[in-house]
């Protein structure tokens, strides 16, 4: 008898209806829980039953005939179209061009109306060739693929190529002599990199480890991680696990969390591999060893080794910083005393240093912080409407920073900035609101970002705009933080993460951003920042910082 | 479903880049597919996306796909990357966890999902089978709960009766098309 063929007892068979229906209240959840944890074999009829549940509405759901396949190839010829575009942008280095953002990943199923197979499948074939056929051919010609970000590096001696904290990462060949560096793949998967190890990353969901000790957790809804050594391939299944390449190649596979599947090197592609699940681990010795040898599991979590990390005092890396702290609610630029704060060359102006442009400020009103930064002091500055004045915007309030961006450089630069958009309007129409780096030289060289006057999020370049969905809630603080990767010869792009007033702060560089800008090419050197706003609607800003670092511009509370 | 030597005709055409071919392996596996994952991911996973995204790593890694090894093992191999990945992400989901989900439930789906029991389209074969033999009735406050997802009390409201009483319904139906299954699959494979 299987399972399926069971019944459940009365009490369980109310609590699952219950269960089901979504009407269980607290008292018997606990009890449904319990009943569950103790015998096994009804958790299993429970399974059973849950799947028919599942099936049920798969059965029941209304769509028309081959929307599914419909919609699958055209995903797949969208992939395909953004790929190509991937391959013509890099094989075209250093040309500007207006390149369009990205659609934005759905969740849900692109379901759409059915058109004939034929007609769907020779619209798709262009794209998807170029898919299929483009990718061997660009690989060889174009720049290293960026695969994965460098977010953490802690004491870190690297052979070859020194890496910046923050730095995009090329397909490649990464080494470690000493230190400890966390690996942000694109696919999702992170990698903890201790002590001497080499890596080759080979994509943002692969990498191939010769020596060293590597812990990977998967942290995205993606095809498995997986991670090559010299004698064994090991597929991520959703999970924390431990490698260590020793000599000769011998590895140690240890399973922190989840499973995963490993296989010798030499065995078929088709061979299933052999499952690991949490609190196993296996040694295998050579690329003919597909049995591997038991072995207690005694890695450190990568949680754990993370919080053994100095990651450094913020203020280190802290380029440009103002409070806003002004003991005046207005100046004018040409009085230029509104210079308060570090790494400045310049006194706030707008437009120029020399005119009679009011600059407003509120003394001793700073906007809220998020809950896990160092709170705000002194004042804020304040960027008033102005509904009597002709035209859209107001002039931008400016400042020269004193090490300026050069892009055609490797680098890393945060930008952090609190903004709160005020609830009331003056007029229908002019709500935005900008915070520009921009060249001295060249005023059109410029990259930030704002809040559209629908109040989305925005990054902004003249290469092109990518905005963020959700809007925010006027008359609210948020924590705006800019990410800005410039390269000499990989692209540059820009990413921004939106953060309310409860929100917890991500410790190091998020994993997904509020909305990543188009990768872009462009050599200007970028000397201020200007911040302007619409004027039909006022807004406050607040404790400004430039670093090099996430976390030189988000000062936490319990790091001072 | 085609015969293992059609399914490798098309994937070798698929691998030269014969878009319509990969169609066909799609539309041979949708259900099977879909059939599978979405009795391994819980309600609030998104289970077509996932299925989508099976089909689209599929795609990308044709060229790894060996021609003479077994095309199903290769593709649900994929789709329970896909699974246990959504699984992951779902367990990582703070406002996922405001609803309540037996523990041992879930345990129980991640357990499923390293099995590669590849019967559930029989299963959403004889349940549609199951379905079809209700009255018009009873299939349409199924359908209500189930394909529209509408709210027990709208439910209620719109047929007059008490929740208790949809309820009760719902529990009797599901109780007959388990019944049904069983008789079904038993007979399939006595």
């Amino acid at each position: 008898m299987t399972a399926a063929d069971e019944s459940m007892t009365p009490a369980l068979a109310e609590l699952w209806s219950q269960f089901l229906d979504g009407a269980l209240e607290a008292g018997q959840a606990a009890e449904l829980e319990a009943l569950l944890r103790a015998d096994p074999a009804s958790a299993r009829l429970a399974g059973e039953h849950y799947v028919e549940h599942r099936l049920l509405s798969l059965a029941l759901q209304r769509e028309a005939p081959g929307r599914f396949v419909t919609a699958t190839l055209s995903r797949m010829a969208e992939e395909g179209r953004s790929f190509s575009q991937r391959v013509q942008q890099r094989l075209t280095p250093l040309q500007p061009t207006l390149v369009p953002a990205p659609a934005p990943r759905r969740r849900t199923p692109a379901w759409f109306a059915p058109t004939a197979a034929a007609a769907l499948i020779a619209i798709i074939t262009a794209g998807s060739l170029l898919y299929t056929h483009s990718t061997r051919p660009a690989q060889e010609s174009a720049p290293a693929t960026l695969v994965a970000t460098l977010v953490v590096a802690d004491h870190c001696v690297w052979r070859g190529t020194p890496r910046e904290t923050g730095e995009r990462l090329a397909s490649g060949e990464l080494e470690l002599a000493a230190g400890t560096a966390l690996v942000r793949c694109d696919g999702g998967a992170e990698l903890l990199l201790s002590g001497a190890v080499a890596v080759r990353l080979e994509s943002g969901g692969s990498a191939a480890c010769s020596h060293g000790s590597v812990t990977v957790r998967a942290a995205k809804p993606v095809a498995g991680f997986i991670l090559r050594t010299p004698v064994a391939e090991i597929s991520d299944l959703g999970t924390e696990f431990a490698v260590t390449v020793g000599d000769g190649g011998i590895t140690e596979v240890q399973v922190l969390e989840g499973g995963v599947e490993w296989r010798s090197r030499s065995a078929a592609a088709a061979d299933p591999g052999t499952l690991l699940h949490q609190g196993q681990a296996v040694r295998v010795r050579s690329a003919e060893d597909r049995i591997g040898e038991p072995l207690p599991v005694t890695a450190v979590r990568l949680d754990a080794q993370l919080e053994r990390i100095e990651t450094g005092a913020p203020n280190a890396a802290l380029i440009s910083y103002d409070g806003f702290s002004y003991g005046f609610p207005t100046t004018i630029s040409r009085r230029k005393d509104a210079n308060g704060g570090t790494g400045w060359r310049s006194a706030w102006f707008r437009s120029q240093q020399s005119n009679d442009l009011v600059i407003d400020f509120t003394p001793d009103a700073s906007l809220a912080m998020p809950d896990d930064l160092l709170p705000a002091r002194g004042g804020r500055m304040e960027l008033p409407s102005e509904p009597e004045r002709p035209g859209t915007y107001r002039e931008a309030c400016m400042r020269l920073f004193a090490q300026p961006i050069a892009m055609a450089r490797d680098g890393v630069r945060y930008v952090s900035l609190l903004v709160c958009r005020s609830a009331v309007a003056s007029g229908p129409t002019h709500w935005w609101f900008r915070c520009m780096l921009t060249s001295e030289m060249v005023p059109d060289d410029r990259i930030g970002f704002g809040i559209l006057s629908n109040g989305c999020p925005e990054l902004m370049s003249h290469f092109g705009n990518s905005q963020a969905e959700q809007p925010i809630v006027d008359g609210r603080p948020y924590l705006f933080v800019f990410k800005l990767v410039t390269g000499r010869r990989s692209p540059d792009q820009a990413f921004l993460k939106v953060y309310g007033q409860h929100d917890a702060i991500d410790m190091h560089e998020p994993s997904s951003w509020t909305v990543a800008g188009v990768p872009c090419h462009f050599d200007g050197v970028l000397g201020s920042i200007h911040i302007n706003n619409g004027t039909e609607r006022a807004y406050s800003v607040d404790e400004l910082r430039i670093g090099m670092t996430w976390q030189s511009v988000t000062p936490r509370r319990n790091t001072h | 479903m085609l015969e293992p030597t059609a399914i490798d005709a098309l994937v070798l055409r698929a691998q030269a880049g014969d878009q319509e071919a990969f169609g066909a392996l799609v539309m041979d596996f949708e259900w099977p597919v879909r059939a599978w994952i979405t009795a391994r991911c819980p309600a609030g996973a998104d289970a077509d996306d996932v299925a989508q995204t099976t089909f689209v790593e599929a795609f990308k890694n044709l060229g790894r796909y060996q021609v003479g090894s077994d095309f199903r093992t290769w593709l649900f191999t994929i789709a329970r990357y896909q699974v246990m990945a959504e699984l992951t992400r779902l367990r990582r989901l703070a406002d996922y966890h405001e609803r309540y989900f037996p523990h041992a439930l879930w345990q129980e789906l991640e357990r499923r999902a390293l099995m590669m029991d590849l019967r559930d389209d029989e299963r959403l074969t004889a349940l549609r089978d199951c379905l079809a033999a209700l009255d018009d009735d009873d299939r349409a406050l199924l359908t209500q709960r189930y394909s529209d997802e509408m709210p027990l009390r709208q439910m209620a409201q719109l047929r007059q009766r008490s929740e208790g009483a949809i309820k009760k319904s719902l529990f009797q139906l599901r109780e007959q098309l388990h019944t049904c299954l069983i008789r079904r699959l038993r007979s399939e494979h006595p």
